[in-house]
């Protein structure tokens, strides 16, 4: 399972890429899709479920603000997505 | 030809710059921050690349107060009437070049210039000073000011410090946390070694900035607002990604050759060329008020010729490039008291070469002694 974390620049997601990396967490800029995206377009962060809480933990010792936070999951091969509370 | 004009631009670039420019516009050129797709992304890539070198370039612990911009006279507009409002009192130096005077005098600031020995150390402002702007180097006659002691001074009295580094950039060591610096302003294509169109706007954080222009920024887009969020508030429009990957690619060129190394070869370079200048009669040589001339560029003029009809001359007669005129500088003109004459301005690159140094001597004592 995947999260999306959400950002509000795609200078941010990029830098939250880099940033979760020096810890050995695979993460990936994506464009956020618009159903979830809060406030029109924006760039997310994708990563592994399992290494949601840490980079969580990360990013509240830094300047970077979280906008939002979605799992991923499949329905009859539909992608959807359900909000998390950080 | 001779290139000594690098005060204006850079003419000769490294390598890597070139293919940079080339290999981005052909394989990489998407729209950064603006949508999805892979291209889209890598451009996001390059441009996040280059604002990462960038602000380890200069000590910014915040990747996002890197901002770039078209040029430098941009990143001052930007720094100044994003700040500056009308009647708001700023202290200047004597060396400003247009990009910031002509701002201040659009907006109607309350402007005052100090005077030129309080550039080292010390400054007096009144209480209600809201920036002090320094040009780090100047254009005309390469005065370094000393921003270390101003931004201090500026720390200490809560006054905003705006340093113009348009010309000291990728060649003296600048650091926003030692220097003090609270706005940073400077061109991509000078020192710095990238294509032209780049430049380059930091911001402290805790700085009001407003921006000048609003519109798309790939983020935010359902608010009619622009953006709050750094880089995006002052980015708005597609990025010139070719350049920006140029740009990061002259700093990493720096990086790897050494600025002292640069700056010392740069220092070199000068003291043959003043030397020898010093030896030709009716060559005036325009110094900082130091009698060393360090830097990479000098003012100079020759008795019994107009500075522009000099260059023209230089140019058509011989392939040198140089500039003659006010250089878009006429403050510093009349701070060294040559408004009425302007200057031939030498401005030399660490790619020249001491061969064409003594050349180009050897073009002036002619010059200047037979004709």
């Amino acid at each position: 399972m995947n999260m999306l974390l959400i950002f509000g620049s795609a200078t941010a997601a990029k830098r939250v890429e880099k940033t979760v990396a020096k810890y050995g967490v695979i993460a990936k800029v994506i464009h956020t899709p618009a159903n979830i995206s809060k406030s029109g377009c924006s760039h997310s962060v994708k990563i592994n479920e399992k290494d949601f809480r840490d980079v969580v933990r990360v990013l509240s010792n830094s300047d970077i603000k979280i906008l939002g936070a979605f799992k991923e999951y499949t329905v009859s091969g539909k992608t959807l997505y359900k909000e998390m509370i950080i | 030809m001779i290139y000594f004009d690098n005060a204006a631009t850079s003419f000769l670039k490294p390598e890597s710059v070139y293919n940079s420019v080339y290999k981005t516009m052909k394989l990489y050129a998407g729209n950064p921050g603006r949508g999805g797709h892979m291209l889209s992304m890598k451009a996001n890539e390059i441009v996040y690349e280059a604002r990462e070198t960038v602000a380890e370039f200069f000590g910014i612990k915040s990747v996002e107060r890197v901002c770039f911009t078209n040029n430098a006279t941009s990143a001052l507009n930007f720094g100044i009437k994003g700040v500056i409002g009308h009647k708001d009192k700023v202290l200047i130096s004597g060396f400003e070049h247009n990009s910031v005077t002509r701002p201040l005098y659009a907006i109607g600031a309350d402007v005052e210039v100090m005077p030129w020995s309080d550039y080292d150390s010390k400054v007096a402002v009144s209480g209600d000073t809201k920036m002090i702007i320094v040009n780090h180097m100047s254009n005309v006659n390469g005065n370094i000011s000393n921003i270390r002691a101003i931004g201090e001074y500026a720390k200490k009295n809560n006054i905003i410090f705006m340093v113009d580094a348009s010309q000291s950039a990728g060649h003296i060591p600048i650091n926003i946390i030692d220097d003090n610096i609270d706005i940073l302003a400077c061109s991509g294509h000078k020192g710095l070694l990238g294509p032209q169109g780049t430049g380059v706007l930091y911001v402290r954080e805790g700085i009001n900035i407003k921006p000048l222009i609003e519109g798309g920024t790939g983020s935010f887009s359902e608010e009619i607002a622009q953006p709050e969020v750094f880089p995006d508030i002052l980015e708005s429009g597609t990025l010139n990604v070719a350049g920006i990957g140029g740009l990061c690619e002259g700093i990493k060129y720096i990086n790897k050759y050494g600025l002292y190394e640069k700056h010392n070869r740069e220092k070199e370079l000068m003291k043959s060329l003043v030397t020898g200048l010093r030896n030709i009669k009716k060559v005036i040589i325009y110094n900082n008020k130091n009698t060393t001339i360090d830097e990479n560029l000098v003012s100079i003029n020759v008795s019994g010729w107009d500075c522009v009809s000099l260059a023209n001359f230089l140019s058509e007669k011989y392939g040198v490039c140089v500039r003659g005129g006010m250089h878009c500088a006429p403050l510093a003109h009349k701070t060294m008291g040559t408004e009425n004459t302007g200057t031939v301005r030498i401005s030399l690159s660490h790619f020249n070469t001491f061969a064409e140094i003594n050349h180009f001597l050897n073009i002036i004592d002619k010059i200047a002694n037979v004709m």
